[in-house]
């Protein structure tokens, strides 16, 4: 199950803290984890009828996930682990070099597909379990995080209606397809170029170590 | 018509860039997208969700040809 607290204290600035480990989860976790599962659900349907099975395998892995962790079934593997830390030159280090092996090596090749698949294999543990206690904001801090959320949500949203439009209108000729790009198309003529492609992996590489250092409370 | 396509990309991007302006320079009203992000991978669903989209943006540009 997922990260559900027992109790609450209050840290000497003030911050309310939850502790403690239920099995159980509010009504309103339940939905927004039901939520999360269909985004899963859609995107890897629709890599799987794209045409592209093997990019919807981690959608469909992670909605099964989700879905075996909502019965229970993952019970075991439910260790809070620390959340992970790395000096700061080691962590450009790591980057910087995988970066000039993405940009060096063939585009689209086996070098390329190792190197992603080892960051979301290492990425797999610091996502799925937690230290606690998790920060809880105070009520002024929850509505203005909630309006963030909601925010940010509508422009994801914008950003999928928009592209799922373009697919969809693209389909009928190459003359269409041509008028109506995906956003892959439009960034690939970078990703094409080596140096630009390095930048581009580093900030993936970034993005990715800047998630997993997000939601665990103390050092946010 | 593939004019109108893009502008829809620049206006979204442009969307994001004036959400993430806004929320720096009134933090009150809006909270700013790291700390939104603290709070929703505090959820380990939508973790897993976030991080699913994110290795699979590595793997679409980086290995299968986008």
């Amino acid at each position: 199950m997922g990260t559900v607290f027992e109790g609450t204290d209050t840290s000497p600035d003030g911050r309310t803290h939850r502790h403690g480990r239920s099995a159980s989860k509010t009504g309103a976790e339940r939905w927004a984890d039901a939520a999360w599962l269909f985004v899963l659900v859609a995107a890897g349907g629709f890599q799987v009828g794209r045409g592209a099975p093997i990019e919807g395998i981690p959608f469909i892995l992670g909605a099964i996930a989700l879905a075996l962790d909502s019965l229970g079934w993952l019970r075991p593997l439910n260790r809070a682990i620390a959340q992970p830390g790395a000096p700061s030159w080691v962590v450009a280090a790591v980057i910087a070099v995988s970066a000039v092996v993405i940009g060096a090596a063939p585009e689209f090749g086996w070098v390329a597909a190792v190197v992603v698949a080892a960051a979301g294999v290492a990425a797999v543990r610091p996502t799925w379990g937690r230290r606690e206690p998790e920060y809880l904001p105070d009520a002024g801090e929850r509505r203005g995080i909630s309006r963030a959320a909601l925010c940010w949500a509508g422009v994801a949203i914008a950003l999928c209606l928009w592209e799922l439009a373009s697919f969809f209108l693209g389909l009928p000729s190459a003359r269409a397809d041509w008028e109506h790009p995906a956003l892959s198309d439009l960034v690939k003529p970078a990703v094409d170029e080596p140096l630009a492609r390095a930048v581009l992996f580093a900030a993936w590489l970034a993005t990715g170590w800047a998630f997993v250092r997000r939601g665990w409370g103390e050092s946010s | 018509m593939r004019e109108l396509t893009i502008a829809g990309y620049v206006v979204v991007g442009l969307a994001a860039l004036a959400l993430a302006v806004f929320s720096r320079l009134r933090p009150a009203r809006v909270a700013p997208l790291g700390k939104a992000l603290d709070r929703v991978f505090a959820s380990r669903a939508a973790r897993i969700t976030l991080m699913v989209f994110w290795f699979w943006l590595g793997w679409h540009f980086f290995v299968a040809g986008a």
